[in-house]
């Protein structure tokens, strides 16, 4: 069919356009060719068409979304029946239909055409005006990035307003690193530090000691306990946190995981534990602490959300009301977390409005993560030269302590430790965002600058 | 001798890659409907593109898919993997998964355990294949996950891309123990990742580059140490070498001693004749296991084959010797 119409284009995805026949029923199939005369369609063997009426979706990106055209009426004709299927062809006289098929095909042309030509995000700046020419940008040391992002001021400036108002509200702070366990336990910060100064302001009620996404960043033997004795003179709760268990190093883990418990007792605390694995969830239910002497807590490594400080730029985004939810919005799933023993769950603020669950609720920021590696990056980087080159690795020099992954400025985006973060500076200028937030159920804020 | 699990995304691609060898293949299906609520943004599954032929997103292609199956019996899996749905899409999976039970398509791979729990509480009678989209894989969840999920719908579990040799022997002998699964697939062939698939919560659309493609530059507290970028932007060599963009063929002798019964080659979106090599190259490489006695054996003859002109050194599985 394509020889009599010259300017037929074949293999479009049916995820960009798909034909909808309607009729007494509708039946969506794939259009195996197309010009602005005619289209053939492939069916089932057993599918029956009556009608000739024809409506399309198509896909296009400077609508960030589906534009559905007619229904178009068409000559149909049966054309080639193989052992699985059918191909029918529609005659189609109609100006509009004519300019739906030029107006899709210029866009699909474009789109490959763009695709092909950019290995960067020159493609994304056409497609849907990323700033590209901002990608040039890198600080050159993480200070001098954290000075231009002006997070500091602008977390300590929402902190005040959101405790003016607030005498329910726990305030927490991370600590995540060894830096930090000695900077906490010599009440030792740099001047730049926001969670030193928290603490030296006496208003961190609560500390939480350990890496969601590296086993190699929890508190060597003796500094747990030490941590813990100085949360207590300091009249600060604690919640320890248990990363990702690492392939194979169950012994470890059972190791840490007696570590917390004997400290626990020792010190005759209510703990809380962050969970970022289900085999630590599953291992701490074999103990007899949960109920008695800690509580579980669903972490951010196991409370999937999108992330990643390009989503302004996605199409359909802004629009799509179902973007603030997920697995904690079921109730089925609650449940089950529920009966498991989980208490709480830890939720990242991520520059866009989230839905709270209910329940008690922590809600960690300025920072989320977006993406963790099992395998450390940067070790890979530091000994191989290359980032994919990943191994496990017994005794981790820690290059994360004092290196770090620079992304264009623009994207408020830094590799550290064995992870991707951003920076969400949106949730921190929105006092009603995060105030709604606290009204809906959130009870702590946990800083992890 | 383990079996070749090879990816597809448009439906003229099932024959070539059962022709080529493939035991069993996999795909994405998200209808018309999803797409205009959801868009590529919410997806059905890990593929979150438009512009490619990563699924297929008609019913009438999934019956004319069906019939195909049971021409050549060489099964279909559906992937429904993304890492989380939210209430009202877990409904409508649940529904589009009784019309895809109905023509056939019994097996899903699914990576949210809320849609699993749903899955499994169900009266559909389905097979889960339990996604290395996950997250990670170690005994004591397989404990916990056989006590959420009890019952046979759980079929069959997917080490993820980051998962040790040893590790996943240890796994599957555990699973064996606790009558978890039957089967196990760990990945074999094509994109290798920097990250972790299922703590990996950013963009892969068609719009934007993968965040962990992004341009970026190590710095030190005291110095700039140079700059670094995703090494496989460059890598665009047109002579065809199998695994160019991940590769553990040097790992199958320790992957038949694990117990791995199923070899995932990654393949939704690439193009037919690609996956037709690779497919080729494991079908070549499992001869050459069946035949060799020893590990060396095994790994110098297949490199001699396989590799003679070296291989893309984007090794899976970094513990194979």
């Amino acid at each position: 069919v394509a020889k009599k119409y010259p300017l037929t284009v074949f293999d479009i995805p049916d995820s960009l356009l798909v034909c909808k026949l309607t009729g007494d029923g509708e039946i969506n199939c794939k259009i195996v060719e197309m010009s602005p005369e005619h289209m053939l369609v492939r069916l089932a063997k057993d599918t029956s068409v009556s009608s000739e009426r024809l409506i399309f979706h198509a896909f296009f990106f400077e609508e960030n979304g589906y534009v559905s055209f007619g229904p178009f009426f068409a000559e149909r004709t049966e054309l080639t029946e193989s052992k699985f299927d059918r191909t029918v062809c529609y005659e189609i006289e109609s100006a509009e239909y004519k300019t739906m098929v030029k107006d899709f095909c210029k866009q699909y042309q474009n789109y490959i055409r763009l695709k092909s030509g950019s290995m960067d995000n020159g493609f994304s700046k056409e497609l849907v005006k990323y700033p590209a020419e901002k990608d040039e940008c890198f600080s050159q040391s993480y200070d001098e990035w954290m000075d231009k992002t002006g997070v500091s001021d602008k977390l300590h400036d929402a902190i005040e307003q959101v405790f003016r108002e607030r005498t329910d509200i726990e305030l927490a702070v991370e600590l995540d690193n060894d830096s930090k366990y000695s900077s906490f336990l010599e009440d030792n910060y740099d001047d730049k530090n926001v969670f030193g100064s928290l603490i030296n302001d006496k208003r961190v009620d609560r500390i939480y000691i350990g890496n969601a996404y590296c086993g190699k960043l929890f508190p060597e033997d003796g500094t747990l306990e030490k941590l813990l004795e100085k949360a207590k003179e300091r009249k600060m709760s604690c919640t320890i946190v248990l990363p990702l268990m690492e392939d194979g190093e169950l012994e470890d883990e059972m190791k840490r995981l007696e570590t917390v418990l004997k400290a626990s007792e020792r010190y005759d605390y209510l703990l809380e534990i962050e969970v970022n694995d289900w085999g630590m969830l599953r291992l701490l239910q074999k103990t007899d602490m949960i109920s008695e002497k800690c509580e579980i807590l669903l972490g951010r490594l196991l409370n999937k959300r999108r992330k990643d400080p390009r989503y302004d730029y996605k199409w359909g985004w802004s629009s799509l009301e179902d973007k603030k939810y997920n697995s904690l919005d079921d109730d089925s799933y609650r449940l089950l977390l529920k009966e498991n023993g989980i208490d709480r769950f830890e939720l990242e603020t991520c520059g866009y409005e989230i839905s709270i669950p209910e329940g008690k609720n922590s809600l960690h920021l300025p920072f989320y993560q977006t993406n963790t590696s099992q395998y450390c990056p940067m070790y890979a980087l530091k000994n191989y030269g290359d980032r994919g080159h990943q191994k496990g690795c017994k005794n981790c020099p820690k290059y994360c302590m004092n290196h770090y992954l620079m992304y264009p400025d623009h994207l408020l985006m830094i590799g550290k430790y064995n992870s991707i973060y951003a920076l969400d500076i949106w949730t921190l200028e929105q006092i009603d965002v995060l105030n709604s937030y606290l009204e809906k159920g959130v009870d702590r804020l946990v800083v992890n600058i | 001798m383990m079996k070749i699990v090879a990816g597809f995304g448009a439906l003229e691609d099932y024959e070539v890659l059962v022709r080529a060898g493939a035991d069993e293949l996999f795909t994405g299906y998200t209808p018309l409907e999803w797409n205009l609520k959801y868009g590529n943004t919410l997806p059905m599954n890990r593929r979150e593109v438009l512009f490619y032929h990563t699924q297929i997103g008609n019913f009438e292609d999934m019956k004319i898919l069906s019939e195909k199956v049971k021409e050549y019996k060489v099964p279909v899996t559906i992937a429904m993997n993304a890492l989380y749905y939210t209430k009202g899409q877990i409904e409508v999976i649940i529904q589009t998964i009784r019309e895809l039970c109905e023509i056939g398509f019994t097996d899903y791979i699914v990576a949210d355990l809320n849609l699993i729990r749903a899955l499994v509480q169900s009266d559909i009678n389905c097979s889960i294949h339990m996604s290395g989209e996950i997250g990670q894989w170690n005994t004591p969840e397989m404990e916990l996950f056989n006590e959420w999920f009890h019952g046979d719908k759980i079929k069959r579990i997917i080490f993820h891309r980051k998962n040790s040799l040893m590790h996943m022997k240890r796994c599957v002998q555990f699973g064996k123990e606790i009558d978890f699964a039957d089967e196990y697939e760990a990945f074999l062939m094509n994109e290798k990742c920097h990250y972790t698939g299922g703590f990996c919560n950013s963009l892969h659309c068609d719009e934007l580059v993968h965040l962990c493609q992004l341009e970026y530059r190590m710095v030190s507290d005291a110095v700039f140490c140079g700059e670094q970028a995703a090494s496989w932007l460059d890598d665009e060599s047109e002579t065809y070498i199998p695994g160019q963009t991940g590769c553990g063929l040097c790992a199958l002798y320790k992957m038949k001693n694990a117990g791995i019964t199923h070899l995932k080659l990654v393949g939704r979106g690439e193009s037919a004749e690609c996956m037709t090599k690779d497919i080729m190259a494991v079908k070549m490489a499992l001869d050459i296991l069946e035949e060799t006695e020893t590990e060396d054996k095994y790994i110098s003859t297949m490199k001699n084959i396989l590799f003679e002109k070296g291989c893309s050194g984007e090794c899976y599985y970094e513990d194979v010797r």
